[in-house]
């Protein structure tokens, strides 16, 4: 049976082991890949690590309601004693999702239309995207998701739509701007001037440059996504009781909190520790790309 | 078209026409950010100042750790901590509102309470509204004094590298004098620029911030019309977030000038 080293040839495995030299000079990126790696695994096993599958939604067990942390209940268990340690994979599992999902959505029409709008370089299709952008980025995020979102009934899905909404405007942006540099170059110019399509130029000669830059925005990404996501939870905008998101968990257990304060402590540590992962993660990479500041 | 003339509509809740609502309610939102930017402003000079310096010694890895923290934990969880810790185990900060309870109203003039409070002379009001203002501006500040502190020590750092500051030490001029007046200045300019983005998030943050601690300002107000699905009121609480993050922007590009002279000549000779 072949191993996957040796599916790659002799220079990838080389560069490989020189990228993860570069990468784990710095404690803090591995610091970061652990908390990451670790927060997925129990996000995609949760079902199946979990201590109290049943905590995931409607669950009533008054014997068990409101214990303090202990050996059986790590993180202790909420009014309706539901596990909270339970409750908190199965919120990795959601606000991953959600990360996941609006990224998979934010980021290729982001890129397109900002690879549009740098290819065509001062012409009246850059003015409308670049303009259209701008009026996007003009109000703060967070306030126009709160908008999007109390408008629209409230619940995961439109939450995710909501930050999607406003999130592409960013990858228009960099990939505008990133492409109206490479338009200049050489070999775009030699490819006009063999006389290649237009797409063929901006997907074969121009996006495989701009890759690194904006995969090292989507790990950045991540932890904002979560941010905002967690916050409009909280709020109760976002996913609704009984699903367990972490931002709803903090916003339902502050209720109950100075003699329940593991109901919200424990929450508010996962998300701050998803974040944080996330966000020395994306810094190691992008030391390792060495992309210049996003 | 009527919103240029500042009629905002009438808003569905309230009955009341929009823009009056919200210059009720705008100068105690502004009085809060405002405030949070005159501690965190300061704070994070000094904090990234000291640790550009003195970069890789104790204080530089407490400052970066704290600022990756400061970064990472979103404000509604240093809200609910601060209830915590000043609500219950600790009470020396009010949590809640804008005045105790025993304490008379000033007279409303600007809507900013501690100037109306001055205006007055009423020491008293004063007082308690700093003390009810301080810990909403530090959660809200949080997050911008990590951001900003992080970006003036890279810059420091960066700049202490510069031919003209290895010269200005190697001259033998002292080192306050170095770092005040060749070092600072040219190290404050990404910070600068970051500032109008902060700002103008704290503005966003406040809808967060206000309904935890129940300050009745503008960012509690849209929150409400937004829960209440008010929409005329909605349109008028974001877009005025927007005229803000717009006003901010060219105020930064101005302060940035002032610091840089390099974009100062490039617009006089243009």
């Amino acid at each position: 049976m072949k191993s996957i080293g040796s599916l790659l040839s002799e220079d990838q495995r080389e560069s490989l082991k020189r990228n993860w030299h570069k990468f784990s000079t710095n404690p803090l990126s591995i610091v970061g890949l652990i908390t990451v790696l670790t927060i997925t695994f129990m996000a995609i096993f949760s079902p199946w690590i979990a201590p109290y599958p049943q905590s995931w939604g409607r669950w009533i067990d008054f014997s068990q309601a409101s214990l303090p942390p202990s050996w059986k209940h790590p993180c202790g268990t909420d009014i309706y004693g539901r596990d909270i340690l339970s409750r908190i994979m199965f919120g990795f599992r959601y606000d991953l999702l959600m990360a996941v999902c609006i990224l998979a959505m934010v980021v290729p029409s982001g890129t397109f239309l900002g690879l549009v709008a740098g290819y065509y370089h001062g012409t009246w299709i850059d003015t409308v995207i670049m303009r259209i952008t701008d009026i996007f980025l003009a109000i703060p995020s967070l306030v126009l998701a709160l908008a999007i979102c109390a408008l629209l009934e409230p619940s995961l899905f439109n939450s995710m739509m909501a930050v999607s909404l406003l999130w592409w405007p960013w990858y228009s942006r960099l990939a505008y701007s990133l492409t109206s540099s490479i338009r200049n170059e050489y070999f775009v110019q030699a490819a006009e001037l063999i006389g290649a399509n237009p797409l063929y130029i901006m997907f074969r000669e121009i996006l495989p440059n701009c890759l690194s830059p904006i995969f090292t925005k989507m790990t950045l990404d991540v932890g904002w996504v979560i941010l905002i996501g967690s916050t409009l939870s909280f709020v109760g905008l976002g996913a609704q009781e009984p699903m367990p998101a972490l931002g709803n968990m903090v916003a339902v257990g502050s209720k109950y909190m100075p003699d329940y304060w593991w109901m919200t402590i424990f929450p508010a540590l996962a998300i701050a520790f998803t974040i944080l992962g996330f966000n020395l993660l994306g810094d190691g990479i992008r030391d390792l790309l060495a992309v210049e500041e996003i | 078209m009527n919103a240029l003339r500042g009629d905002l509509g009438e808003s569905i809740v309230s009955k009341r026409p929009v823009s009056q609502d919200v210059l009720t309610f705008f100068p105690a939102s502004f009085e809060l950010v405002m405030f949070s930017t005159i501690i965190s402003v300061p704070l994070a000079i000094l904090i990234g100042a000291l640790a550009g310096r003195r970069a890789n010694s104790i204080f530089d890895n407490i400052v970066r750790v704290f600022s990756y923290v400061g970064i990472a934990v979103p404000t509604f969880v240093w809200a609910v901590l601060a209830l915590y810790l000043f609500g219950y185990l600790w009470k020396v900060l009010p949590i809640m509102g804008q005045l105790s309870v025993g304490i008379r109203r000033p007279p409303v003039r600007t809507g900013m309470m501690s100037i109306d409070a001055l205006l007055a002379g009423r020491w008293d009001a004063f007082v308690d509204h700093l003390k009810h203002m301080i810990l909403p501006a530090l959660c809200m500040s949080v997050g911008r004094i990590a951001q900003e502190a992080r970006l003036l020590r890279a810059g420091i750092i960066e700049n202490l590298k510069k031919d003209y500051i290895v010269a200005a030490i190697s001259y033998g001029i002292p080192e306050r004098r170095v770092m005040m007046t060749y070092l600072l200045k040219p190290s404050l300019i990404p910070m600068v620029s970051i500032m109008a983005l902060d700002l103008a998030s704290s503005m966003g943050g406040s809808f967060i911030i206000e309904t935890i601690f129940n300050w009745p300002g503008f960012g509690r107000y849209g929150m409400w019309a937004m829960l209440n699905k008010d929409l005329n009121a909605v349109v008028a609480s974001v877009m005025i977030v927007g005229i803000f993050f717009a006003l901010f922007n060219i105020l930064v590009d101005v302060i940035i000038a002032y610091l840089d002279p390099r974009i100062r000549v490039m617009e006089r000779a243009s």
